[in-house]
């Protein structure tokens, strides 16, 4: 049976992390974020590796779905760690990429174990926060998770353009596919000829879908005013993700633990640089 | 049943266009993603290139603004296309929120700089910052350290992506927009927009200000983002201050021929370590480049954990065997001083 | 917890009371409304009528208070829900009054769940939950479609999709419903299906107004029927005096028969073919599915057939049966599970469509998605400028040709986007005939045609045909199919299930026992006959 990619990130399970309310798993999101960020350290970066791989493990999601992504950023990931390798002149030298050529003329390029240091933090961060993010999208319902913004006092009606936009994301993923094949369908070219039909295919692209997008504004006003959207400041909801004794567990823990890291590594402590 | 109908900044109806073009512009950054990838390996360089296209995560926020007309369109459409991006798995996860957003920020301080003139000109300029900053927010988290010159090419380049596709693109399909029917009910005054699609000679002196002022802001910015910031900074460095006429950042690997080994015996109230080699460079000729005045005395080495110890400058300028070592971070070898002058993680150097 | 009934509401004011309206859009020199007069009583049953542009979707937004409320416009007269005058209330309590169900059910739904769908309408009215509930319930059931509660929007078909908009609708208990074009792109059978929801809501007491083209399907349940032209009431009485009286239609190109067209029945393909265009062997296809509990999308099943050159042959089946999903195939836009299709002896599927187009032409149900360029004349010229046929000068007067027959020529100059969705739809289909392509492949191209246009568009079909291109053609009007076709396939659930002449097949489909189909089809006979 095929079945098709879906148009979000979300992985429906019946898990621990997928119970936790979005807000507590957001709330856990920046702040593994800002930690990944604020702390330059190889130690602390493979911590918080080890928590988010934890994540991955309490929410029965195979870290194959995350690896994915990583190898989408592979020329990324190697683009940081060249640059770092590179271009960071400090540390001792290991060895030089290009050696003596002439008496005089070199060696260039000196690989320090500075720049191997640099290299591994910000790599680890990339992949930190690419890993986290990918457990958070794995894990939340984005239509319960635009929800639950109401309960940060956020108004109603902008929690629900989120829903909205979210809503559409697969009309267009499907309208997308439906230009691309009728310009392929006109005798338009889509594999040749790159550079020269550079323009013409982003306007052949982007024009029918915003016009056809577009076209939807007005009957999504009748269709949102009509049943009411803006009725009154506040509204009621069927049903809302609640806050349970795990979530303020969890909420007060990691605000806890990030506080304490963040005062103990960058005030008394400074985090060694080398492994 | 009495009508309360509440009034709001943003109708429904502009709730509903930002959803909209959040959407399509979230839904298409793949697409855009993968024409960056196609323009890569048609120009032969592994990555770079793509920036050519960031103008066009843009030209949604510009559009979004220009239909809409209303300040703090910008910052919704870049905020909520950043987490429609991150719902449908971008890559880059939570980063891309955050960039999508400073990106609609950006665009609104612009154009309420330019007092929301609808013409091409400030689209450009403003579709060129924004686009443009997408280049630094990368580079304050991911490339810090790199050369000022490669970032700067791919400020440039993302800058005349903004123009191109933000700005000009973003433009053309405004009026497009807006003089076909297809959005029926109009916004006030959107119908007597000015025509002219390249009014430079009508720029008036206000105008001219307001680029300048951005484009100050601007490279400000980007040279401190360059060669300021340093989010990881170089770990065997240390300052050396004070009554020098030279203060200066000492930096292991910029002396590096002025490595000697010796061979020294730690002696500590608690510790102790046998004679073994250490290498490193001598905290006179350290001292010597910065030349300290005639009238110094004193040279405190002053650790990243607050802890000091104070020698007399004339001893140390004699001694070759007081050395600055690699260990974890840098470290002080004292050879004929006690144990607790042996000091870790030197970060700085103050004469007095 | 009842719908409100039609005993408590009688004796009541009118539920609505329209005096003098009159309206014009910002921009528009032209009165959309003139000399609006109108009382409709609770429980009635209103089918709205008339002809593209004679006001009808105009006066749909003034019964629901969009108009003045959401359009830059000038708006004279009034317009009373229940004694209280539009302009004095707000859109959103309007909205608790009337409800208006708008064409397009993926321009209505805004959340991602059906349950929030539901629910989005009494949440905002600040409905307290457990009331929702009933409601919602109430509102499912009342059109069968408990089924789709812990669906996802996005994962049903077109027909879920509008059940779910209508119960989204009823969950605010609105006394009146208008219904702006609730059948323009279903079946003869969903049709019925619509039609009979609506019969049983307005039994339960709820006043249904209708604004729709074709009156047919609702005759038997309207107890009024409006014509509007050129934005004026033109007839108002009960569908028995307009059924005596059908000389009030003409002009208005408002179909009550399916059948008012002339054209004399095509000859059958008298000329022995010498070589099969187009071959179609045992097609199969899935699509993939969507969610896990979502029913499997509509697909082919083992369909095998064969096009000779000059062929007009047309595909009909219910929506879902395949009808797009073949046409896809046959552009190569889809690749079969299993099977292969061949064009002139070559396999179709080898070929890249961009090669393909020289010989295939395509349009699609949207002409949204497949317009690309600044202003219409380059729109017709796209294809040779990529194909490089014909040669240009020959391409720019078969342009301008193509734009005459099909009533374009005014709008050269203009963006594609700025013309309407008929006009729209019939610049596609000139960008595909310009350079002759051997097999077209037509999706629905007569929604929001008039009679006029449907002709001028087959006639250019025909002369396609007399040239040696076979035509493909799905839709629903079996009228048309009389008229134009020589061939007749239909699809059921992705089977091909009937492959004849058009006679025949239509006798055919009506034996399948299609009550619906065999409505349609009586109507027909019985206009052949008289």
């Amino acid at each position: 049976m095929k079945t098709r990619t879906s148009s979000f990130g979300y992985l429906q399970r019946d898990s621990f992390v997928h119970r936790l309310n979005p807000l507590t798993k957001f709330l856990v999101l920046i702040l593994v974020a800002i930690l990944t960020v604020t702390l330059v350290s190889v130690l602390t970066a493979i911590a918080i590796f080890c928590f988010i791989l934890l994540g991955f493990y309490g929410a029965g999601i195979r870290l194959r779905y995350a690896l994915g992504r990583l190898l989408r950023l592979l020329a990324f990931i190697i683009l940081i760690a060249v640059v770092q390798i590179l271009f960071t002149p400090y540390g001792s030298i290991l060895f030089y990429l290009i050696p003596t050529l002439a008496p005089g003329f070199g060696p260039f390029l000196p690989i320090t174990t500075m720049g191997i240091t640099n290299a591994l933090n910000l790599v680890f961060r990339l992949i930190n926060i690419v890993l986290v993010s990918a457990l958070f999208v794995a894990t939340t319902d984005p239509s319960r998770f635009a929800a639950s913004l109401t309960q940060l006092r956020i108004p109603y009606r902008y929690g629900y353009t989120l829903v909205l936009a979210l809503r559409l994301v697969p009309l267009f993923d499907d309208e997308s596919n439906t230009v691309q094949a009728a310009q392929r369908a006109r005798g338009i070219p889509i594999d040749r000829g790159i550079i020269r039909s550079f323009m013409r295919r982003i306007r052949y692209t982007f024009i029918p879908l915003i016009f056809s997008a577009l076209g939807r504004v007005d009957a999504l006003t009748l269709a949102m005013d009509g049943r009411g959207f803006g009725f009154a400041k506040t509204r009621t909801f069927l049903s809302y993700p609640k806050f349970t004794a795990k979530d303020w567990g969890i909420a007060i823990t990691s605000i806890f633990v990030t506080v304490f890291s963040l005062w103990y590594f960058l005030f008394i402590m400074p985090l060694p640089q080398l492994i | 049943m009495n009508s309360s109908d509440p009034s709001y900044y943003f109708s429904t109806r502009n709730l509903a266009t930002i959803a909209v073009l959040s959407a399509l512009g979230g839904v298409l950054s793949t697409f855009v993603g993968y024409l960056g990838l196609l323009l890569n390996s048609a120009i032969g360089t592994p990555f770079g290139a793509g920036q050519f296209l960031s103008g066009l995560h843009v030209f949604w926020i510009i559009l979004a603004t220009g239909i809409t007309r209303k300040p703090g369109a910008a910052t919704a459409t870049g905020f909520l296309k950043g987490f429609v991006e991150f719902f449908t798995g971008s890559t880059h996860g939570l980063v891309i929120v955050f960039v999508s957003l400073i990106q609609g920020i950006i665009v609104d301080i612009g154009l309420s700089a330019f007092r929301h003139r609808d013409s091409l000109p400030v689209y450009s300029i403003v579709g060129g910052f924004a686009a443009a900053s997408n280049v630094l927010v990368f580079q304050l988290l991911f490339f810090s350290g790199t050369p000022g010159l490669f970032i700067m090419l791919l400020v440039i380049l993302a800058f005349c992506s903004g123009i191109i596709f933000a700005g000009y693109f973003g433009h053309a399909t405004t009026s497009l927009v807006i003089t076909s029917n297809i959005l029926r009910s109009l916004p006030n005054g959107a119908t007597s927009r000015s025509k002219s699609l390249s009014p430079w000679k009508r720029l008036g002196p206000y105008k001219l200000s307001a680029i300048v002022f951005l484009i100050t802001i601007a490279f400000g910015t980007s040279l401190y983002a360059v060669f300021v910031w340093r989010p990881v900074i170089d770990p065997l460095s240390c300052e050396v201050v004070g009554q020098v006429s030279q203060p200066y950042r000492f930096s292991y690997i910029a002396f590096t021929e002025h490595e000697i080994t010796i061979e020294a015996e730690l002696i500590g109230s608690v510790t102790y370590v046998p004679p073994q080699n250490y290498t490193g460079i001598p905290l006179s000729v350290i001292l010597a480049e910065a030349q300290p005045l005639t009238f110094a005395e004193t040279l405190q080495v002053l650790s990243s954990d607050g802890f000091s110890a104070p020698f007399s400058i004339d001893e140390v300028l004699d001694d070759s065997e007081i050395i600055l070592i690699v260990d974890n971070g840098l470290r002080l070898v004292a050879k004929n001083y006690h144990g607790s002058y042996w000091v870790q993680k030197v970060v700085s150097l103050v004469i007095t | 917890m009842s719908s409100p009934s039609q005993t408590t509401l009688r004796g009541r004011p009118p539920a609505l009371e329209i005096n003098n309206l009159e309206y014009t859009y910002e921009g528009s020199k032209k009165a959309a409304l003139t000399d609006i007069q109108l009382k409709i009583q609770p429980g009635e049953f209103i089918v709205i009528a008339g002809p593209s542009g004679s006001g009808k979707s105009t006066f749909a937004r003034s019964v629901a208070g969009f108009i003045p409320h959401e359009y830059n416009g000038t708006f004279q007269g009034s317009v009373k829900i229940n004694d209280q005058d539009t302009r004095t209330l707000s859109v959103r309590d309007i909205a608790r009054n009337v409800s208006l169900i708008q064409q397009d059910p993926d321009s209505q739904l805004v959340t991602l769940k059906v349950l929030n769908e539901v629910a989005f309408g009494p949440e905002n009215f600040q409905v307290p939950p457990d009331e929702i509930r009933t409601q919602l319930e109430w509102a499912l059931n009342t059109i069968t479609a408990s089924n789709l509660r812990s669906r996802s929007t996005h994962s049903l078909s077109g027909g879920e999709k509008q059940k779910v908009v209508i119960s989204s609708f009823l969950a605010i208990r609105a006394p009146i419903l208008i219904f702006d074009e609730p059948t323009a792109r279903l079946d003869p059978p969903t049709t019925l299906g619509v039609v009979n929801t609506l019969h049983q809501l307005n039994r339960s007491g709820i006043t249904i107004l209708v604004v729709e083209h074709r009156i047919q399907p609702f005759l038997t349940v309207a107890s009024r029927i409006i014509l509007l032209n050129e934005g004026q009431i033109h007839f108002d009485g009960t569908p028995d005096q307009l059924q005596k009286t059908p000389q009030t239609l003409t002009g208005l190109g408002v179909v009550l028969h399916p059948s008012v067209l002339t054209q004399p029945e095509p000859q059958s393909m008298s000329v022995a073919p010498k070589s099969t265009l187009l071959d179609v062997f045992n097609l199969t296809y899935s699509y993939p599915r969507v969610e896990e509990f979502a029913p499997s999308l509509p697909a082919l099943k083992d369909v095998t057939f064969s096009v000779q050159p000059g062929e007009i042959i047309a595909i009909m089946g219910a929506n879902g049966s395949g009808k797009s999903t073949l046409l896809l195939h046959l552009m190569g836009l889809l690749h079969p599970d299993t099977g292969f299709i061949q064009l002139n002896g070559e396999n179709l599927l080898k070929q890249p469509v961009s090669k393909l187009a020289q010989k295939v032409g395509i349009i699609f149900q949207n002409p949204l998605h497949q317009l690309f360029t600044q202003t219409v004349w380059e729109e017709v010229l796209l294809a040779s400028e990529h194909l490089k046929i014909p040669e240009p000068n020959v391409a720019r007067d078969r342009a301008e040709e193509l734009l005459e027959v099909l009533g374009l020529s005014n709008y050269r100059d203009q963006s594609p986007f700025s013309l309407s969705l008929g006009e729209q739809r019939r610049l596609t289909i000139a960008s595909i005939l310009l350079h002759h392509p051997q097999l077209l492949l037509l999706d629905e191209p007569f929604i929001g045609q008039d009679y006029r246009n449907v002709h001028q568009i087959m006639r250019l079909q025909q002369q396609a045909a007399e040239n040696g291109a076979a035509i493909l053609l799905a839709t629903h009007d079996a009228s048309i199919v009389k008229s134009y076709c020589h061939r007749l396939l239909f699809l059921y659930a992705g089977q091909l299930l009937i492959d004849a002449p058009v006679q025949q097949g239509l006798d055919y489909m009506k034996n399948l026992g299609d009550s619906a189909y065999r409505l349609e089809l009586n109507k027909l006979e019985v206009e052949q006959v008289g």
